[in-house]
């Protein structure tokens, strides 16, 4: 009995040895052997005099607990030789302040090692900087990768006061750029968010929420959405602001192509959108690389003449040229209008689409195009395809088709096709028979066996329509198709009027209308 | 007290351990009740039959490696973004030693497998337990398996050991000095010589007998016929001959086969068509003539091509397959195609290569569209992703591309086919040196290549423009097995059996090779590598993901000793895909040696 006792003893001895001789090592596996991890931001700030400003800044606006809080923050501290200009109303305002001091400081740890070449860091405003193994916006970082136990801290030699977006600094703007000013602040629309808005009730018939009036109503820029979001702090633009003079220049010179029955639609709604849609570009351009041409967003060259530059704002979200002029040329700007062949919105009947192929095929170079021909039995007499063409400019048009006859039943023939135009609410009745000829129409035209090239149509002449058309809005001009108000016609694709089998094939890989300028 | 208590248990506890093994002994020798002992696997035709059956449920466990083998291995298939080290090792000829898919022994395990059955067998035989017949037709299709096993493993392993003892473990293959790796052609001539002094009959539909008492395996299992499921004797001797560079005979096995429906029959509804690449059926095909968007494109026409890989069991569809087991929701094994390809239900880690695509592309239909149909039919865009669809038309909805049932992965491995034959009997003509026959097999078909005004198109029947009388236009008048018919007369009436076979181009829409292939006509010779690549590059287009892909390239990179032939084409892959391993994979092919997987049981 007292044999195990003391054995037991022994054991427990043995053990509480072990354990005791253990219990350093144990201790140390959670221990800092680094010294810089004792520490938090805010400590680290404070302890270097030459940050002493920026430190009495974070007291002010009560930074210090959140630098001293465990989660990860990276800090861009300016030191006291950067702070000594600053504005005094700045600090006199505890607002201004928060909001100047927020934007040199980001969440998450960003070493220089992962600015590779660069970094866009969201600060605590909601503003990008942009961060770089040596810099950070204009400020050099003399002291860089100083890390403690709740992130980093980099010195920099110049302060990052928050800068204005695109859009807040047009809108800033008082001298110069009052028409584009306004065009952009006139597209703000507001529309109501269900989601966002508070329900009264329910209608008990409808079972649909009942609103309270005036809530959850939500504003949105139509350029913004159409174009470039220059309120938007995570694109980064370029982007030229027309001044008055300019506006009008350009305004003036495609508003001919946007004839409607009102001059401000005509002016400040399709002219002033075709213009200003291509003064936005992506990407920083800084001022040195300007020159030539660039690509806007919308895909149109921008002409830039750095000659023409008034004014020059580096944003938040990019770069802002102010220009007295920007020459953009007419052919880009009023492009050709192509309508593709086997993109038809419907056919004289319905009930023919055996007749109706849909090709792929390559062409003589062995480049791809798609085409659509009308073959087989039982095609009707001067069969057609109809095309709707949204919005044609108010203009004369060049007209011309690639039509690839390839149809050979036995041996490579002719076809015979016309094309015609036609407004909405043009009504033909002819005098004999039920063929349809359209309001602008083109006579029937050859198109040769393996002709790959474009054919320019000529000889269009007017039709009027039975139910007579006030004020029509297209016609024939000088043989060609001619178009007066700015709106949506229907395009017919016709076959021949005959009806024996493989007399009556047409086909069409595009139509062009080219703008006569 | 307590010292004596504990001296006693410990007593207690020493006797018991030493009781233990004599009491369990009679225990351990009791017949299971739940299993069959090894002793009664063998003591009827219907254990005979059961061993045949469980020989193709195991070897369908090897689908998915016989996939990736076959095919990522080659220039079609490409490892998608999700696929592990393992499968883009293969693709890149980079396998590292632990690499699952280049291991040898699930070959093997069913080989050892088929051993043992054979030697079964023959105690069966020997204790007369089932009748000569039976056993013939048994053992012929062990064997078979055996040997297409064994093609396979020197397909991607060179040379392997060869076995036919019924050992008891994989392990025990380990043993170099017993089993030695033998010379790949000196395998071939072991697997031709057990091949081809045995039973070569195949099992047809009008054969089969159900019922419980019938010891037929040519029946129907859960709703499937079960002749399709035996492999075809004669194409795999046919094979085999092929690789072995012996070309008539080769082409003696495929025409016997191609023949089979007119030989069965010659009344019979698919007597012309069975086993042939014919205008019948199975066509890339517009329902309205010029219009591209009216491609028969469903499971279900049989005049369409895609029906071959989404048809139910029939007449028509058997005249196409000839080996092809099917997966059911209702059996295993589950199908891994799903797994492998589908992006719906599946992991999607193969796909297309880019190459495969630019190959379908490159071709222009005989009615002008810029690509080969077939292709469109073979990888469908779902989701944005370019998905292999041959194996996945009975998973997925026939319209709407989307699964039926995303747990019910039905499938089938389809191993060989009629397209499968007619382009090796086309190779084994080529390289026999009778181009003219291989072209038409190819191309137009041999009563248009042979009609003596090719190549105007020759019409038989309205406007017929060759003579009325058949008798020495149409026909290849050949020395045997090149003596194909197609004559097509009307006064009198005669149809060779050949007459619709008009070549797997034309069935997929595709206008002839160039006629300078033949010296511009039949009897005039040709160059047999023009040919040869033209075949193997129809074999691409016709069989992509069918699991053929490697062995024919790389048959003709034995034949002509010239590994570039694969390198190249794996090249090209890599390199469209963008994988940097491009030129280090050129390398690696470049010597015969290096086309093969590392051997390591």
């Amino acid at each position: 009995m007292n044999l195990y006792k003391s054995r037991f003893l022994l054991l427990l001895l043995l053990a509480t040895t072990a354990l005791s001789a253990c219990k350093k090592q144990w201790d140390d596996r959670t221990a800092i052997a680094d010294q810089q991890l004792d520490k938090n931001l805010m400590q680290k700030i404070q302890e270097n005099s030459n940050l002493s400003i920026f430190a009495g800044y974070l007291t002010k606006i009560g930074y210090d607990k959140v630098l001293s809080a465990s989660k990860t923050y990276t800090v861009w501290a300016p030191d006291n030789q950067a702070l000594q200009g600053i504005d005094a109303t700045i600090v006199a305002d505890t607002a201004k302040l928060r909001l100047f001091v927020s934007n040199h400081i980001s969440n998450q740890a960003y070493l220089t090692a992962n600015a590779n070449p660069s970094l866009r860091v969201r600060t605590f405003t909601g503003k990008r900087i942009t961060f770089t193994p040596t810099t950070v916006e204009d400020a050099t970082i003399t002291t860089a990768n100083q890390y403690v136990n709740n992130g980093v801290l980099h010195i920099i030699n110049k302060t990052l006061a928050p800068k204005l977006n695109i859009y807040e600094y047009i809108q800033s703007l008082t001298t110069v750029g009052a028409l584009h000013k306004a065009y952009l602040q006139r597209q703000d629309s507001t529309f109501v968010d269900s989601s966002k808005a508070t329900v009264a009730s329910v209608d008990p018939a409808t079972g649909k929420n009942v609103l309270v009036p005036g809530t959850g109503i939500v504003t949105r820029n139509k350029y913004f959405t159409n174009v470039a979001n220059l309120a938007s702090e995570d694109s980064l633009y370029t982007y030229f602001v027309l001044t008055d003079d300019a506006y009008n220049a350009e305004r003036n010179k495609v508003s001919r192509f946007f004839i409607t029955s009102s001059v401000d639609t005509t002016m400040n709604m399709l002219a002033a959108f075709n213009v200003l849609k291509d003064v936005a570009v992506k990407g920083v351009i800084p001022q040195a690389n300007l020159g030539g041409t660039i690509l806007s967003v919308k895909g149109i060259q921008v002409p830039v003449n750095p000659a023409a530059i008034v004014q020059t704002y580096n944003a938040s979200n990019g770069i802002v040229y102010v220009v007295n002029s920007m020459n953009f040329k007419l052919e880009e700007k009023i492009p050709p209008i192509i309508i593709q062949g086997e993109t038809p919105t419907g056919f004289l009947t319905t009930t023919n689409r055996a007749n109706i192929q849909y090709r792929t095929k390559r062409d003589n170079n062995g480049v791809l195009y798609s085409d659509i021909q009308l073959s087989g039995a039982n095609l009707p007499a001067s069969y057609y395809a109809r095309y709707r063409l949204s919005n044609l400019y108010t203009c004369q048009y060049t007209v011309a088709w690639r039509a690839i006859n390839d149809f050979a039943y036995a041996t490579a023939t002719n076809l015979s096709q016309r094309l015609g135009f036609s407004q909405i609410g043009y009504f033909f009745v002819p005098a004999t028979g039920s063929v349809y000829s359209a309001q602008v129409q083109f006579p029937y035209t050859t198109v040769t066996p393996q002709n790959f090239t474009e054919v320019t149509l000529t000889s269009a002449t007017t039709n009027a329509s039975f139910i007579p058309i006030a004020t029509p809005t297209i016609n024939a001009t000088a043989g060609t198709l001619n178009v007066t108000k700015y709106a949506s016609v229907n395009m017919y694709l016709q076959g021949s009027t005959g009806t024996a089998l493989n007399t009556n094939v047409f086909t069409l890989d595009y139509v062009k209308l080219i703008p006569i300028y | 007290m307590k010292r004596f208590s504990l001296t006693l248990i410990k007593k207690a506890v020493l006797l018991l351990c030493l009781l233990v093994p004599f009491s369990c002994k009679n225990m351990l020798d009791i017949a299971p009740e739940a299993q069959v002992d090894i002793t009664n696997h063998y003591r009827n035709v219907y254990d005979a039959n059961a061993a045949v059956i469980g020989i193709y449920g195991q070897l369908m466990g090897i689908a998915d490696r016989y996939m990736v083998l076959n095919e990522l291995r080659a220039d079609l298939m490409s490892p998608t973004n999700n696929a592990d080290q393992y499968l883009r090792e293969i693709s890149t000829h980079t396998v590292s030693a632990n690499n699952p898919w280049a291991d040898p022994k699930p070959f093997y395990k069913i080989i050892l497998n088929c051993n043992d059955a054979l030697k079964n067998f023959d105690i069966m035989l020997k204790d007369a337990k089932f009748r000569r017949d039976e056993y013939n037709q048994r053992y012929a299709d062990v064997a078979a398996v055996r040997a297409w096993l064994y093609l396979q493993l020197g397909i991607h392993w060179g040379s392997v050991p060869y076995v036919t003892d019924a050992l008891e473990t994989v392990e025990d293959l380990k043993d170099e000095s017993k089993f030695p790796r033998i010379p790949f052609n000196d395998m071939l001539d072991k697997l031709i010589a057990t091949l081809a002094n045995g039973y070569l009959d195949v099992y047809t539909t009008s054969a089969s007998t159900t019922g419980s008492t019938s010891t037929s395996l040519n029946t129907t299992v859960d709703g499937y016929p079960t002749n399709l499921f035996f492999i075809n004797k004669r194409c795999l001797l046919g094979d085999l001959y092929l690789w072995r560079g012996k070309y008539s005979d080769a082409a003696t096995q495929y025409r016997y086969v191609s023949e089979t429906g007119y030989r069965t029959d010659p009344g019979a509804v698919n007597a012309f068509w069975q086993y042939k690449v014919t205008y019948s059926n199975f066509s890339i095909n517009y329902s309205r003539p010029g219009d591209e968007t009216s491609l028969i494109d469903d499971n279900t026409t049989v005049t369409g091509w895609r029906s071959i890989f989404g048809a139910q069991p029939g007449t028509d569809i058997n005249s196409e397959w000839i080996w092809t087991l099917p997966f059911d929701k209702n059996f295993q094994p589950v199908n891994p195609f799903i797994d492998l390809f589908s992006n719906q239900g599946g992991r999607y880690l193969l796909t297309a290569s880019k190459l495969a695509l630019d190959n379908w592309n490159s071709q222009t239909q005989s009615n002008g569209f810029p690509y080969d149909a077939r292709g469109r039919l073979t990888v469908k865009t779902i989701g944005g992703q370019p998905v292999i669809a041959k194996q996945l038309y009975y998973y997925l909805n026939g319209t709407t591309l989307v699964p039926t049932n995303v747990l019910q992965k039905q499938g089938r491995w389809l191993l060989y086919r009629s397209a499968t034959l007619n382009l090796h009997f086309a190779e084994a003509a080529c390289r026999d040196n009778y181009v003219d026959v291989a072209y038409a097999l190819t191309n137009a078909g041999v009563l248009q290549v042979f009609s003596g005004i090719f190549p105007t198109v020759a019409a038989i029947s309205t406007g017929r423009n060759v003579p009325a009388d058949a008798t020495n236009i149409m026909i290849t008048n050949r020395p045997a097995p090149y003596d194909l018919d197609a004559r097509y007369g009307d006064v009198p009436t005669y149809r060779g059996p050949w007459h619709r076979q008009i070549g797997t181009r034309s069935r997929a829409n595709l206008p002839n090779l160039p006629i300078s292939y033949i010296n511009g006509g039949p009897g005039l010779g040709g160059d047999v590598t023009t040919m040869e690549n033209a075949i193997i590059d129809e074999d691409g287009l016709e069989l992509a993901y069918e699991g053929q892909r490697w062995g024919d390239l790389l048959r003709i990179a034995l034949r002509r000793n010239d590994a570039s032939f694969v390198a190249t084409k794996v090249y090209q892959k890599l390199l469209r895909d963008g994988n940097p391993q491009a030129g280090a994979a050129l390398n690696k092919l470049s010597s015969l040696d290096g086309l093969y997987l590392p051997f390591k049981l």
